[in-house]
């Protein structure tokens, strides 16, 4: 079974070893029995959605993530009908900033409804959020420079460290299979579950059923980030 | 506050700070509080040099101070120091006497990228010279553009920009400015045509973002490149490594001066040229600066050579969250070409603060292990399971790898079951970790 997989602005919006998420998926889909396409698209590319079963975004420098919004503008109706449609998409760091209203004075895609305000200064930090839809909590780590305001379609509550808006405690977008995060670098590399989710999803797409595999250094390296991410969030608590 | 008590609590605080091993930044914290117009009641020499840039500075600023010392000068130096506002304070009040004189020929200081503006709101150099802007301790430092939107405000027209023209982004300061000096490396046997990183920072023109052309590559994106939209490119330049001879040790800058080089590499030869351009600018003879450069070492070597139960090992300290830094490494061990075990620890990400962010190991280039004379790498450290998940998409036999979290069983593995040389790659947060076990 084929399984195509676009990897968008791969070498604009790749700025923290972000490659590796989409290195990690094809693997897994691979020892799920997939034949995987992986296409790399970028500026200067025409694009069509409707032929990939996974999009990913990785994150860029605000100048980059401007330059990818104006080409991925062209493409409009098309990524907003892949996303009503229930396409799989991940955005990871900066990258889901432009599906929203705006960015400070200027127009973005406004596929959803929540604007971003670019900050005077970066903000970073360790984090650890828990999701409904997820048992295990995901750990990572946060590099941004905008706050997003009146999102409606949050994916992960905070636990520790910083989210989406200092004013409240949520971070991401969540809407039908769009999934956008600040949470910067491999991700899935990162976090066993949530690329077992993604794994789940395609298997269920092409009627596949899904084998357990088992990952053990994964899962280690996964439990020893927790581990140190939660002594460290003690330590804050007091 | 006069300002001669101010220089006196600076140098006793400084006094007290170095016998008990304090670091170097409080004595300027004080005395800015006390006055924070102190920088306008004292006076600076004429010359004053501040090297910045992601990677090589520390380098770069002591070789300057050696070469302009050996020539006679009388030189202020934060080499030991703190490269923050506040350090930079501590040593420059230290060189007054209580006059507010600067007891100095000339000043010498390695800045933070991100304190730069800081700093510069105190004094102005001379010249400033920035050795290059890329990826580097990302959690602090965000992403390069955004260091170079730092530096940029703290950059007026007075100084002049010492540039090295073979990093697009670090040579924009220079773009359709006056008064810049630009060094940089020509083609050589080293420079390729094809970049084979796992990134490449430098595929789009920083200033507009058009494809950039590269004519050649002489290591990750630093080489020669031009811009077909707005025209940005690797301007001519002053000052020239002409050739470069890493088998034999040797680097040539325009074209007469041949230096040995203690630790040879693409990395350390930019450095040189740097402190050679900066030191020629401000009077020195090319020749008496390779005189001091020649077989120059290091004081603060990132570099360790020692025996290790009859293997040769060489420490070969790597930045963590800074992928050239560990590519520099990496090249090395290959380049060497001598049958080895390779040990990389990733224990603590920093030593200066905490994180738990280890994206970065996917930026660098470990493919580059998959070399013949590589027999053997043992991975090893809290984060090791990172590594090994990195190490997975690389093309390297599983066979060859070791991974062994512990310390004391990654020591009890090298000593008893390497094979050839032992290269141990690991940054300053973890290096003593490995040497306190030997």
């Amino acid at each position: 079974m084929k399984v195509k997989i676009l990897h968008l602005y791969y070498d604009l919006m790749n700025l923290y070893g972000e490659y590796g998420n989409v290195k990690v998926l094809e693997r897994h889909l691979q020892d799920q029995g997939f034949a995987v396409k992986l296409d790399n698209k970028t500026l200067g590319d025409d694009l069509n959605f409707s032929q990939y079963d996974f999009i990913y975004i990785g994150c860029g420098t605000e100048n980059n993530l401007e330059h990818a919004s104006k080409h991925l503008a062209n493409y409009r109706e098309d990524i907003k009908e892949y996303i009503e449609k229930n396409g799989l998409i991940l955005c990871t760091g900066n990258s889901f900033e432009m599906f929203g209203k705006s960015i400070d004075d200027k127009k973005m895609l406004n596929i959803f409804e929540y604007t971003v305000k670019r900050l005077k200064d970066r903000k970073t930090s360790d984090i650890i959020y828990t999701s409904d839809i997820l048992t295990n909590k995901i750990v990572g780590f946060v590099n941004k420079m905008g706050e997003v305001e009146n999102n409606y379609h949050n994916l992960f509550k905070v636990e520790f460290g910083i989210g989406c808006n200092k004013d409240n405690k949520y971070e991401g977008i969540y809407y039908n299979n769009f999934f956008g995060t600040y949470i910067s670098g491999p991700i899935l590399a990162r976090n066993p579950e949530l690329l077992k989710l993604f794994v789940i999803k395609l298997c269920e797409k092409k009627d596949i059923i899904y084998k357990e595999i088992k990952y053990e250094n994964e899962e280690k390296a996964y439990k020893l980030v927790l581990t140190e991410l939660e002594k460290r969030k003690k330590g804050y608590d007091g | 506050m006069k300002k001669a008590i101010i220089i006196l609590i600076n140098k006793i605080i400084n006094k007290i700070g170095k016998l008990v091993g304090k670091g170097s930044s409080l004595p300027g914290r004080i005395s800015l509080k006390l006055d924070k117009d102190i920088f306008k009641k004292i006076v600076l020499p004429d010359k004053i040099i501040v090297v910045t840039g992601s990677n090589g500075k520390t380098s770069t600023t002591e070789m300057i101070c050696n070469i302009l010392e050996r020539n006679g000068l009388k030189v202020g130096c934060n080499k030991e120091g703190s490269n923050q506002t506040e350090g930079v304070t501590t040593m420059i009040l230290n060189a007054c006497n209580f006059k507010g004189i600067v007891q100095k020929d000339v000043l010498v200081i390695e800045s933070d990228e991100r304190y730069t503006r800081n700093t510069f709101k105190l004094f102005k150099p001379k010249y400033l010279v920035i050795t290059n802007l890329y990826r580097d301790q990302m959690t602090r430092n965000g992403h390069p553009e955004h260091i170079y939107n730092i530096i940029k405000d703290a950059i007026t027209d007075d100084i002049s920009l010492v540039l090295n023209a073979d990093d697009p982004l670090s040579s924009l300061f220079g773009y359709k400015r006056d008064n810049v000096i630009y060094y940089g490396m020509n083609r050589n046997s080293l420079s390729h045509t094809v970049n084979k990183s796992v990134y490449n920072d430098s595929k789009y023109c920083p200033n507009c973002k058009a494809l950039l052309q590269y004519d050649y590559y002489n290591y990750a994106h630093i080489g020669s490149y031009s811009c077909p939209q707005c025209g940005h490119k690797r301007e001519n330049v002053t000052y020239a490594i002409t050739d470069l001879r890493l088998s034999e040790g040797q680097v040539v800058f325009d074209n007469d001066y041949n230096i040995k080089m203690n630790m040879s590499s693409p990395y350390s030869a930019y450095n040189m040229l740097a402190a050679y351009s900066v030191c020629n600018l401000v009077g020195i003879e090319k020749k008496q600066i390779v005189n001091v450069l020649n077989n120059y070492v290091m004081q603060n070597d990132r570099v360790q050579t020692f025996d290790l139960n009859g293997h040769n090992a060489m420490l070969l300290t790597s930045k963590h969250e800074n992928s050239i830094s560990y590519n520099q490494s990496l090249e090395y061990v290959v380049r060497e070409n001598k049958d080895c075990t390779v040990v990389i620890i990733i224990d603590a990400v920093s030593r200066k603060y905490f994180t738990s962010e280890t994206s970065w190991i996917w930026d660098i280039d470990f493919e580059l292990l998959e070399a013949k004379n590589v027999k053997k790498i043992i991975l090893a450290g809290k984060y090791v399971y990172d590594l090994v998940q990195r190490f997975d998409y690389t093309g390297i036999p599983k066979e060859k790898i070791f991974v062994i979290q512990d310390l004391d069983e990654m020591m009890k593995e090298t000593k008893e079951n390497s094979i050839g040389n032992i290269y141990v790659v690991t940054c300053f947060s973890d290096r003593m970790k490995f040497l306190d076990r030997r």
